[in-house]
């Protein structure tokens, strides 16, 4: 009774004009920077985030959500079409897809990757609904000790899934930490490592954060790189029909896809990336015949493409109700959700109901959009990927320049920019990945509030943490986590340079 | 003389224990506090630490693994970076006409396929469509153009 109530409070805030028109917006905008390769929906969201500053707090959440999961839908066609993945989570889509488009499937492909999408994301939605308010209410016990813990858990989760050396994922989260403690410290007021710059007593600025390490970063190093030639110039509505057989094959992996995104999207650290790989590693190993993957296997196609979209919308249940983003975006998220005065956490659910009840129906409204956008519209998408890098990247490197002067009005956050791009570009090189530093710095000042008034109440005993049920068991899992990691990574590592060493 | 076979991790760490020594010294300037009411340097001095001791791992594993460095992109890296530079200054002194102007061109350089009268058609739009958005339909204050004398 009371969840249809909350359904209808969130359905009618949804549908007031001003958030319909943004969600529209942010669906749309989602769906283009998630087709066109070389820009992810973080550069995207970092880059609108000024620009919510201007809209009420629900339409600004519900305008950078739906950024978020249109990139998601979008991501699948550059993978189909110029075997180049428009974001990070469909990269798995290349490989059955564009096999797919050579065989002149193309349409097909679409479709079925944009309808395994929807399927994936509303299941991810339900998820959401069912376990958010319950996870919230528990979490209403937590006290610093466990908020410590969980935060910890987060970190160690983050570095653990990166694709290089856990050994960098934990440098990555170890800086971002230190980074997050420029700036003043909020307990005694004194200004830590600001060199004593002004500038840098509120901290180092998320925006220009975000937009150095994935923007400036990820322009540099698609510059020359990204450069497909497009297979098929025309996507008509009639090639999209699958026969009877390829709509039989994807229906149960685009079932087991969404269960496996629904997992790994709430677990903080993890994410779509992650559960897309997961899910077509299943399908792979429970496939009949194996061997027809990588040459475009249906089910390769439509089940990482569901489970990518289902953990897009199960990653709001930490954020939402703990308040510990589980990926790099979702620290975005958060931060926007600050900035707006909104503390997430286990109050957020009852002190915001139209916020968060507004957001959740706004996610069935944008993935129906989704839908029309992406099989009746395609052909739009299509048209764009004809557009060359090279008139791209400036434009993005003018509004990225624009976005974060906006924040401040401070030609000094733009100089911040060109450094951390720098510093950026030389994480890459050196194969650091850059999504773990951001929810270090994100989680850092939290980290450091939880820890101090935890050690306070404990009376400075540090074994106090450990000893408490919840924070202690939270603990045990990241060392284990932390172990599994650290020896799965090194026996992979070893095994591939004795390969290299061989050849 | 042996050869370095992972000059990836090697500098990594190289750079990774610079950073953390100097958050350790810098740290250590702030007061530490004690267990009970933790001081604002006792985080930092514990993080830099961390970061230490991950850098003597990583030392370890650019001993035991092989790994090459990526090729660096130069060319991107600097046109690109120049570029955001470009656009601080100009927009300081000249207003955001010539920012865009000058990020435009500059970071163009970045990539052979562009050619000088596309990049001047970009710029111009750019201009266009940011002054639309930013300035008549977001109302900031940003000016178009400014008199730097």
């Amino acid at each position: 009774m009371d969840f249809f109530q909350n359904l209808v409070i969130g359905f009618q805030t949804a549908i007031a004009f001003e958030t319909l028109l943004y969600c529209f917006v942010g669906v749309f905008l989602g769906t283009l920077i998630g087709v066109l390769p070389g820009i992810g929906s973080l550069a995207a969201i970092s880059m609108l985030l000024p620009v919510s500053f201007y809209l009420d707090p629900t339409a600004a959440l519900v305008l950078l959500a739906g950024v978020y999961y249109g990139a998601e839908y979008g991501g699948s066609t550059a993978s189909i079409l110029l075997n180049l993945p428009g974001t990070p989570s469909s990269a798995i889509t290349c490989l059955d897809g564009y096999p797919m488009a050579q065989k002149g499937k193309a349409g097909v492909a679409l479709f079925l990757t944009t309808i395994a999408s929807f399927i994936g994301g509303s299941i991810g939605i339900l998820v959401l609904m069912a376990f958010a308010p319950v996870l919230g209410k528990m979490a209403l016990a937590f006290g610093p000790a466990e908020y410590f813990a969980l935060m910890v858990l987060g970190l160690i989760a983050a570095a653990a899934v990166t694709q290089g050396s856990v050994i960098k994922g934990l440098i990555m989260v170890a800086f971002g930490l230190m980074l997050s403690m420029i700036g003043t410290d909020v307990d005694t007021g004194l200004p830590r490592f600001t060199m004593g710059r002004n500038e840098l007593f509120d901290g180092i600025n998320l925006v220009a954060l975000a937009m150095g390490l994935f923007g400036v970063a990820e322009v540099i190093a698609s510059i020359g790189v990204v450069r497909g030639k497009l297979k098929q110039q025309k996507v008509t509505l009639r090639s999209m029909v699958p026969t009877r057989e390829e709509a039989r094959q994807s229906a149960k992996p685009i079932l087991r896809g969404a269960g496996i995104g629904s997992f790994f999207g709430a677990i903080p650290g993890t994410g779509q990336t992650v559960a897309s790989f997961i899910s077509y590693a299943v399908e792979k190993r429970t496939a009949n015949d194996p061997s027809r993957f990588g040459k475009g296997a249906v089910e390769g196609l439509a089940a990482p493409e569901s489970a990518n979209n289902a953990a897009t919308q199960t990653a709001f249940i930490p954020t939402l109700t703990l308040g510990i983003p589980g990926s790099a975006t979702m620290a975005l998220m958060l931060g926007a959700m600050m900035i707006h005065g909104i503390t997430p956490g286990p109050t957020l659910i009852t002190n915001h109901p139209t916020v968060f009840w507004g957001l959740i129906a706004s996610f069935w409204i944008g993935n129906v959009m989704l839908l029309v956008l992406n099989i009746p519209l395609i052909g739009i998408w299509v048209r764009l990927l004809q557009i060359p890098y090279h008139y791209l990247y400036p434009a993005i490197l003018c509004l990225i320049c624009i976005g974060v002067y906006s924040i401040n009005n401070s030609v000094f956050d733009i100089g911040m920019v060109f450094l951390i791009g720098i510093i950026g570009y030389g994480m890459r090189v050196l194969g650091f990945e850059p999504a773990p530093l951001l929810i270090g710095f994100v989680l850092g000042p939290m980290l450091e509030e939880n820890l101090r008034r935890a050690m306070l109440l404990a009376r400075g005993d540090v074994f106090a943490i450990v000893q408490r049920p919840i924070s202690g068991s939270l603990l045990a899992i990241a060392l284990i986590l932390l172990l599994w990691a650290a020896f799965s990574g090194f026996r992979n590592r070893g095994a591939g340079s004795a390969r290299r060493r061989a050849n | 003389m042996p050869t370095i076979r992972n000059p990836k991790d090697l500098i990594a760490a190289a750079a990774v224990f610079a950073v953390g020594l100097f958050w350790v010294v810098h740290g250590l300037s702030y007061p530490m506090g004690t267990m009970v009411r933790m001081g604002s340097g006792f985080f930092p001095v514990v993080l830099g630490v961390t970061i230490l001791v991950l850098a003597v791992f990583l030392l370890l594993q650019a001993l035991a693994v092989d790994d090459r460095l990526e090729p660096i992109l130069w060319r991107p890296f600097a046109a690109v970076s120049a570029s955001i530079a470009a656009f601080g200054l100009a927009l300081a002194w000249l207003g955001m006409g010539p920012a865009i102007l000058a990020t435009v061109v500059i970071s163009s350089l970045a990539d052979r396929a562009s050619r000088p009268m596309g990049t001047i058609i970009l710029a111009i739009g750019l201009m266009i469509a940011i002054w639309l958005v930013f300035i008549l339909g977001l109302g900031m204050t940003i000016p178009l153009f400014r008199n730097p004398f």
